[in-house]
């Protein structure tokens, strides 16, 4: 495995204005070296912009960002030891599968014997052996996808940046090509900057998972971290479903605490300072739900409904002021709208949403 | 089952039959009809002609004067081609790339207002700027450079620098075109894959654009080469044109051989055309 | 519905195309010919004057020159006999002689033109095709400011003080000195070689700065003294002098070329519109239009009836030994000529400017 002791990219305090509004609102960001991070968020979140400033397609209007050490602010895109995969590929329609992939190379003034060796092997990495002298257009939609990692990742960069490259595939395709791409950067032991609105995709490919919302980064970590201790209301649910549920402490305990909301009570455990009397919310995700026929272990809840998935059941049940969602595994369909049944979750399922800092 | 045929056929044929037929006929109609006329005037079927006789193109083709006027005509179109394309091409650039509106209606009636204006008119106008005591030589002779003055009409410099103005925007138009469908992310692309600004341009922009310079080419040639009036206007009697061989003559009411200096002259025009265009194919049939 | 609507569309067609043809039945129209600059202002004047005193007569003024115009003249005929271009209008000997031999004038009736009979005999032409009523001359015309003492001879164009300030009239032979050159040193109209020399070896030794193709590029190019001397016009020079251009015109001592000019009616037109032109040009013919003419267009009547007023006729370009000494041109010949000599003067002269 790589070392992730240095930080490979480095975004401090890093903001960016087009005129009046401001897209990125200051990211500090330490990204590790040779890991696979995604930068995840809804359009607009300002994620690519940040991932653009990495790349030298944009300077940022304060904070520095930095590459294995060195300052990159006013260090020109084409003096940056980066390549990006754009979102729509900008291959060069003039130029063959061979001559894209070898641009950078040549550009570099790399002897033509190297150049011949490393696209030769680059194309065998993305399985594109004897398409070398074929036209960019008469290539599908995931050839082209992965010339364009081949053209990007053929010039060694110390970070790969990829702009949403999968977005325009469907989804066998991507689920296909999101392995190939965890497989070349594993073998080749790359940093990669991953920008996606899709999250299975970043859960899927990741090390770890920036998540951004409106110009600020919510939350970092592994996707286990994210799912299973976001720390924002954002967070938790842009990651996967829940139950986002406001409610206030009234018992601290030694490791739990208890939570009152719509006249229920909710344990949770104990992680993070509270006093009582304290407002917060929480996340209860569906599927840490337990429910049983009525009479059961925990509180008794009426179900308004049911949907039936196959693998997996979904219920809604009814609280004062509300709903809360349940998932299941799908073996419960004796259970009908209007039957009361028995509902509970562990005390670790109760996460407390401390906030929106990072 | 038939009549969704008949309905088929007609909306694959005859809807764009009639759509595009009215300009196909005023466009072609005139264009076949003359050029029937004109092939029967060559070869000596005309009013007061002596009918099929293939001496008029003999005497032509055979003689040295015809062939300096024609390499005349060829020579002075593609010099003015040239000239407009590396004229157009960096303006074209700079008209693409203006982000201002104010800016942009400024430069774009600079470059094609003269579109507007008579080609008699403007050729009179290069007189007046390019004669020995007209503007360009007062500015040239006056100090601190002395120099001068030149001889810049009545000569083929004079036709050359009135055709490339008169013809420019001609140019520009289709290279406008081409740089506007080339996506900003391919040179984006060739920025983070290390290239200069003049990498970006020679490797992407430029070989990109090509298309757009050819038919700029086209367009300018195919005009420069039957240029009248500039020639007749500013080459003072030096500038021999095939265009103005066939106005004499009219003048001479030699029919039969101004026809076939016209036909030469549309042969000469239509072969350059089909040589540029197979270049066109080359450079772009094979790869997409 | 739609065939209502069909058959309104048709009667209101026929109304129309009957409203037409019934005007037109009862106007006449008459297209007519003639030059610009100062030789324009005097037919539109009579044109007029005719319109007002005939309101069913239009007369359709066409103005051009007769290089640009005879062509078409000619191919309109070809085309359809019976409906000229124009039917009547201004042609200089050159084009007269041209349409003599292809048969595109026809013959003035005296009785329906009785001022023919007032031409001066010498100018008078065969059949009366033509009435040949007035002349310019060709001399030296040259930039006032560049050359002091007026030039005296035909061979001041090739004179080496004036290198490459010699402009030339572009095939123009009657203005532009190619005949009168020829005769002058032993050739004439059939034996143009004499002269051709000279121009060609004169080309080559870069004497000519260029060759223009109408008035107002030789104008541009005497005034502002690109060019010195050429020959042209009296009729054209004169007005620009009077412009107050400094331009002179000077009688050349072997003599001037002269240059009938007149009017030539078409041949194809309606009876109608014959009777009407000749009658034009019949008044045009009278002598108060011609003197008007020739003062306006700076020519020399060539009327048995008109003489110029005495502050016109002290011109020494118009007294009588200047006029006996002219050179005239045998017209037919060159139009016979023209397409042979403008093959040489392409390749001997154009080609080595």
């Amino acid at each position: 495995m790589a070392s992730y002791e240095t930080g490979d990219v480095v975004l401090t305090a890093v903001e960016k204005c087009f005129g009046d509004s401001s897209v990125v609102k200051g990211i500090d960001l330490t990204i590790r070296k040779g890991e696979f991070f995604s930068l995840l968020g809804p359009s607009g979140c300002g994620k690519t912009t940040t991932l653009r400033m990495i790349a030298g397609l944009e300077e940022p209007t304060s904070g520095s960002i930095s590459i294995r050490g060195e300052r990159m602010n006013g260090v020109p895109i084409n003096k940056r030891p980066t390549n990006l995969v754009f979102q729509k590929l900008a291959l060069f329609p003039h130029l063959n599968v061979w001559d894209n992939v070898a641009f950078g190379l040549k550009l570099k003034r790399v002897p033509e014997a190297e150049i011949r060796t490393r696209v030769g092997e680059m194309l065998d990495m993305v399985r594109l052996s004897g398409f070398e002298s074929r036209s960019i257009a008469s290539l599908s939609g995931g050839q082209q996808q992965r010339v364009a990692i081949a053209r990007a990742v053929v010039n060694k960069p110390a970070v790969l940046l990829l702009d949403e490259p999968l977005g325009a595939l469907d989804l066998k395709l991507q689920t296909h090509l999101q392995e190939e791409l965890r497989r070349i950067q594993r073998e080749l032991a790359m940093t990669f900057v991953y920008v996606t609105h899709n999250q299975t995709e970043a859960m899927a490919m990741s090390d770890r998972i920036g998540v951004m919302n409106a110009g600020q980064l919510e939350q970092v970590g592994a996707a286990a971290d994210l799912y299973l201790r976001p720390q924002t209301e954002f967070v938790a649910g842009f990651v996967g479903q829940t139950n986002l549920i406001g409610g206030k402490v009234t018992a601290i305990g030694e490791t739990t605490i208890s939570i009152e909301a719509f006249g229920l009570t909710f344990d949770a455990v104990r992680r993070s300072a509270v006093e009582t009397g304290q407002a917060v919310t929480f996340s209860l995700r569906p599927e840490q739900i337990r429910i049983a026929q009525a009479g059961g272990a925990g509180i008794q809840l009426p179900l308004v409904d049911a949907t039936f998935f196959g693998a997996t059941a979904t219920y809604r049940l009814q609280v004062p002021g509300g709903t809360i969602v349940a998932q299941t595994q799908g073996d419960l369909q004796m259970l009908a709208p209007g039957q009361t049944v028995s509902v509970s979750w562990p005390p670790e399922a109760v996460v407390l949403l401390t906030g929106g800092q990072s | 089952m038939t009549g969704g045929k008949a309905l088929g056929t007609f909306r694959s044929f005859y809807v764009p039959a009639m759509l595009v037929g009215p300009a196909t006929l005023i466009v072609l109609i005139p264009f076949i009809a003359s050029l029937v006329v004109l092939g029967v005037y060559s070869v000596g079927f005309y009013p007061g002609g002596a009918g099929f006789d293939l001496g008029v193109w003999k005497t032509f083709l055979s003689d040295s004067y015809s062939w300096t006027v024609i390499f005349t005509s060829i020579r002075l179109a593609v010099i003015v081609t040239f000239f407009c394309l590396l004229i157009g091409y960096p303006v074209a650039c700079a008209l693409v790339r203006l982000d201002s509106m104010l800016m942009s209606i400024i430069a774009y009636t600079v470059i094609f207002s003269p579109l507007l204006m008579s080609v008699v008119v403007r050729s009179y106008g290069w007189l007046l700027l390019l004669s020995d005591s007209g503007f360009l030589n007062s500015l040239l002779g006056a100090w601190p450079l002395n120099l001068g003055p030149y001889r810049l009409i009545y000569n083929e410099i004079g036709v050359i620098i009135a055709l490339v103005h008169i013809l420019l925007p001609f140019a520009v138009l289709p290279l406008i075109t081409v740089l506007l469908q080339q996506p900003q992310q391919l040179r984006e692309a060739a920025a983070d894959l290390g290239a200069s600004p003049f990498a970006i341009f020679w490797k992407v922009t430029f070989p990109l654009s090509l298309p757009g310079v050819i038919v700029a080419a086209e367009i300018v040639f195919a005009l420069a080469v039957s240029a009248f009036v500039t020639p007749a206007v500013l080459g003072g009697g030096r500038v021999l044109n095939l265009s103005r061989l066939v106005y004499e003559n009219i003048g001479n009411i030699e029919w039969g051989l101004a026809a076939v200096q016209a036909l030469i002259l549309l042969i000469a025009a239509v072969g350059v055309l089909l040589i540029l265009e197979r270049f066109n194919r080359r450079t772009f049939g094979e790869k997409s | 519905m739609l065939l209502t609507r069909r058959n309104t569309l048709k009667a209101a067609a026929a109304t129309a195309f009957t409203l037409t043809a019934g005007r037109a039945m009862a106007a006449t129209r008459i297209s007519q010919f003639i030059w610009t600059g100062a030789q324009e202002p005097v037919p539109r004047k009579l044109a007029e004057a005719y319109m007002k005193a005939h309101p069913d007569v239009t007369i359709e003024l066409t103005a051009g020159t007769n290089a640009a115009m005879y062509p078409k003249i000619k191919a309109s005929l070809d085309i359809s006999a019976n409906d000229p271009l124009v039917n009547f209008g201004f042609f200089n000997l050159d084009a007269s002689a041209k349409g003599r031999t292809a048969n595109v004038f026809a013959p003035l009736d005296k009785t329906a033109v009785p001022n023919v009979e007032n031409i001066l005999d010498a100018y008078r032409q065969p059949d009366d095709i033509g009435a040949i009523f007035c002349m310019d001359v060709c001399g030296l015309v040259y930039n006032t400011d560049k050359i002091k003492e007026p030039p005296k001879s035909w061979n001041d164009l090739f004179d080496p003080k004036y290198k490459g300030k010699v402009a030339l009239f572009d095939y123009y032979w009657a203005g532009n000195g190619l005949v009168a050159l020829a005769k002058l040193n032993g050739g004439s109209e059939d034996n143009i070689e004499p002269g051709m020399k000279i121009y060609a070896d004169a080309a080559a030794a870069g004497q000519f700065h260029s060759l223009y193709t109408s008035n107002a590029q030789l104008q541009q190019l005497l005034v502002s003294g690109e060019v010195w001397i050429a020959p042209y016009f009296r009729g054209v020079a004169l007005p620009w002098a009077a412009g107050g251009a400094p331009i002179g015109y000077s009688v050349p001592t072997e003599g001037q070329v002269t240059f009938p000019e007149g009017f030539q009616l078409v041949r194809g037109g309606s009876a109608e519109q014959t009777r009407i032109s000749q009658e034009i040009i019949n008044l045009s013919l009278a002598p108060e239009a011609v003197l008007d003419y020739c003062k306006t267009a700076s020519v020399l009547p060539l009327m048995k009836n008109v003489t110029l007023p005495a502050d016109l006729a002290k011109d020494p370009a118009v007294q009588p030994e200047a006029l006996k000494s002219a050179i005239n041109l045998d017209y037919a010949k060159m139009a016979a000529n023209h397409t042979a000599w403008s093959d040489q003067w392409n390749k001997r002269v154009k080609v080595n400017l």
